[in-house]
């Protein structure tokens, strides 16, 4: 939760994994990420933005702020990306450096992968409507993520089904009607297509 | 002022207040008693349908997500030694030796009570502080108000101690990120690459729900269950415990203070407040031996910090409008949904609001405490849910959270990548809280710069000349310069210790 030294001595405020213990090396290699991310953004600025606009102050001009952000982000990237630079050059391991380094890139892969699945939830909700497509969604991700049998699959289709009740039922969550209504008859897909 | 408090209080006495007040509390007390979920990211996926509702309920329910979570927070604290929220930290030193030696319902008790007192001189505070800087805040002007911001932002960044490199890029694109959209001084796009759903800018609540609830989600995906809470705590004795905290009264005055005096700076509140005020109350202890392994004066000390900042975090955006974290962003966009400008007229307009706020401040402390007495064993059972259960959840609420407001999927879109952004942040240890605080501030302070500078034709010297806001630039660089001193003095003690070790 919170990585902060013993009482006292310290009291820096960051987010961090349930993992604990970041190594300099994988923040190191995320800042480089991060300022190549920068160095694209502002490679085009003159593109995305427009430069100081004639006969105006400087200071007006568009392309200023989104420079001097980016320009922030760069020269505090760069500052890590220096020190680890610096300590790859100074370690003598370096496969262990590296490892170290590519621990930044650890539970990416789940993240992606439940990322995807919800992508793909949001297109179900546009041609299946929001029940039916939740229902099928929570039931995948609770085995997909090891809650399997019986039990859960019916704690999920519980929670899939409150969740329905309580936002389309209860607070009138309103969806566009999904496709998969329009093959009903009109009455029954209009009905069940501003429930489900 | 007795007029105002009748307004205000015929505002609350309404069964729409009333409700929000419960649901908001209810809502909090189980969000951090469930460790792993975020108050930010419960109250991102609020804030879309607090937007619909009217302003005092709107702002309650999302002010009794925030207060509750820190109550909460306690409870898997205490009973398993995981912080429910990340402020409770400090609670499990004192709190978990406690309940191992079969007292978990009086140090409960304790934290509870403890809470309800910094809850309750953190409301007086804020009723005392708020006016009084509104009506500082009247003399104010636009090159004022970007030091403020200036003045806010290098507080969120010094705030992250030994994480400040990191939290300047994080910050940085933040305020890039505020800066994308439709640019109206010269009827410009920034960044957009005529994507129309971008004109509008990068919105906030996708963007909190992706970095804070929906990034989490993946983490508690992937989490095992925790120890069962249910099995060290006894239900009985409930009260046992409540007066203790008044054994403490100097712990208690101190603890609520810092609690008060941190939570008006942005980004330090509860984490600068609770280190502080354990650190003071173990030095100042007659017992100093006893912190750590169970001491009922370190459990009063961190409960009552977290709790006495929870409503001075609002004076900042009161009386200036200046949000000091993320949550109080998402109260911002609250009040402009509903046409409420806060800032110094706020209190000369809107004086049935603010007076019903301040009451329904007072009523939340008193029912979260009445909640958390009678339906901890409930709250308990809650606690033992999957947390992939609760992930899997949090993925269907995210979008409901991030649809709701502009009934758009691309919205939920802008959710998924933040997410990923969010995790890979969250596993690097850069915070991503700077980079909300960006994105809300940023915007604010590149529009002040542009007024100031405009009525000085060009001239940063206008900074410098006008007194209030000189005073705020010098607070700035000193804060900087102060804590760059620490810094260098620290890394060269550090260095001298580590040639002694070597010699």
């Amino acid at each position: 939760m919170t990585r902060s030294g013993p009482p006292g001595t310290e009291n820096e405020i960051i987010e961090s994994d349930l993992d604990e213990v970041v190594p300099p090396a994988a923040q190191g290699l995320a800042a480089v990420i991060f300022c190549a991310v920068a160095i694209v953004l502002i490679g085009l600025a003159p593109f995305a933005t427009r430069p100081q606009p004639m006969d105006k102050g400087w200071y007006l001009a568009p392309i200023n702020w989104p420079l001097i952000s980016l320009a922030l982000a760069l020269v505090s990237g760069a500052i890590l990306s220096w020190r680890f630079w610096a300590s790859y050059r100074s370690t003598e391991d370096h496969d262990a450096f590296q490892r170290e380094s590519l621990w930044a890139f650890g539970g990416m892969g789940a993240a992606i992968e439940y990322s995807v699945y919800f992508c793909i939830y949001l297109v179900g909700v546009s041609y299946l409507g929001f029940a039916i497509a939740t229902v099928l969604f929570l039931q995948f991700v609770a085995w997909r993520s090891g809650l399997r049998g019986r039990k859960w699959m019916l704690a999920t289709l519980v929670v899939a089904i409150g969740i329905v009740l309580i936002f389309r039922l209860g607070i009138d969550l309103w969806f566009p009607l999904a496709p998969v209504f329009k093959f009903l008859p009109a009455w029954v897909g209009n009905t069940l297509g501003g429930v489900l | 002022m007795i007029e105002s408090f009748f307004l205000g209080l015929e505002h609350v006495a309404t069964w729409q207040v009333l409700l929000a007040l419960v649901a908001g509390a209810l809502c909090g007390i189980v969000v951090g008693a469930i460790p792993g979920l975020e108050p930010a990211g419960a109250m991102a996926i609020l804030l879309p349908f607090t937007l619909q509702m009217d302003p005092l309920p709107g702002v309650t329910i999302l002010l009794g997500a925030y207060g509750g979570a820190w109550y909460g927070g306690a409870i898997p604290a205490i009973l398993i030694r995981v912080p429910g929220t990340p402020v409770n930290v400090l609670t499990t030193y004192d709190g978990y030796p406690m309940a191992r030696k079969g007292m978990a319902h009086r140090a409960l008790s304790i934290a509870y009570s403890s809470s309800f007192v910094g809850g309750t001189i953190s409301v007086l505070a804020l009723v005392l502080l708020a006016p009084y800087l509104a009506t500082t805040a009247e003399k104010f002007g636009a090159p004022e108000y970007a030091m403020i911001s200036v003045l806010a932002l290098v507080s969120v960044l010094l705030a992250h101690q030994n994480h400040v490199v990191a939290a300047l890029m994080s910050l940085g694109f933040g305020m890039f990120l505020g800066s994308v959209g439709f640019e109206s001084p010269f009827n410009t796009q920034r960044y957009t690459f005529d994507q129309q759903w971008l004109l509008g800018g990068v919105p906030m609540v996708p963007v909190v729900i992706g970095l804070f609830a929906m990034s989490q989600a993946f983490v508690l995906l992937q989490t095992p269950s925790y120890p069962d809470l249910g099995s060290d705590y006894q239900g009985a004795n409930r009260f046992r415990g409540l007066l203790e905290v008044f054994k403490y009264p100097k712990t208690v005055i101190r603890s609520s203070g810092l609690g008060v005096f941190l939570g008006l700076l942005p980004g330090i509140g509860e984490f600068g407040a609770q280190f502080l005020s354990y650190s003071l109350a173990r030095r100042f202890s007659k017992k100093p031996e006893e912190f750590g392994k169970g001491s009922p004066e370190g459990l009063v000390a961190s409960e009552t910090s977290i709790s006495a900042c929870t409503s001075t975090v609002l004076v900042p955006l009161l009386s200036l409008g200046i949000p000091a974290d993320p949550l109080m962003a998402m109260l911002l966009a609250v009040f402009m949904v509903h046409n409420i400008v806060p800032g110094p007229q706020l209190f000369s307009e809107h004086p049935d609001f603010i007076s019903g706020l301040y009451i329904s401040l007072f009523i939340l402390n008193v029912a979260i405490l009445g909640i958390l007495l009678f339906a901890t064993k409930y709250v308990v059972r809650l606690s033992g849910i999957s947390p992939r259960m609760i992930g899997a959840t949090i993925l269907v609420l995210a979008l409901i959270g991030s649809y709701t407001q502009n009934y758009r999927l691309t919205d939920a879109l802008i959710t998924v990548v933040f997410a990923v952004i969010g995790r890979f942040m969250l596993r690097n240890g850069i915070p991503a809280f700077p980079l909300v605080i960006g994105l809300v501030l940023g915007p604010m302070l590149e529009v002040r710069l542009k007024q100031s500078l405009s009525l000085s034709n060009g001239d940063p010297m206008i900074f410098i000349e006008r007194p209030i806001a000189a005073v705020l630039l010098a607070l700035a660089v000193g804060a900087v310069a102060f804590f760059a001193i620490a810094r260098s003095r620290s890394t060269s003690l550090a260095t001298a210790e580590d040639h002694n070790q070597k010699a």
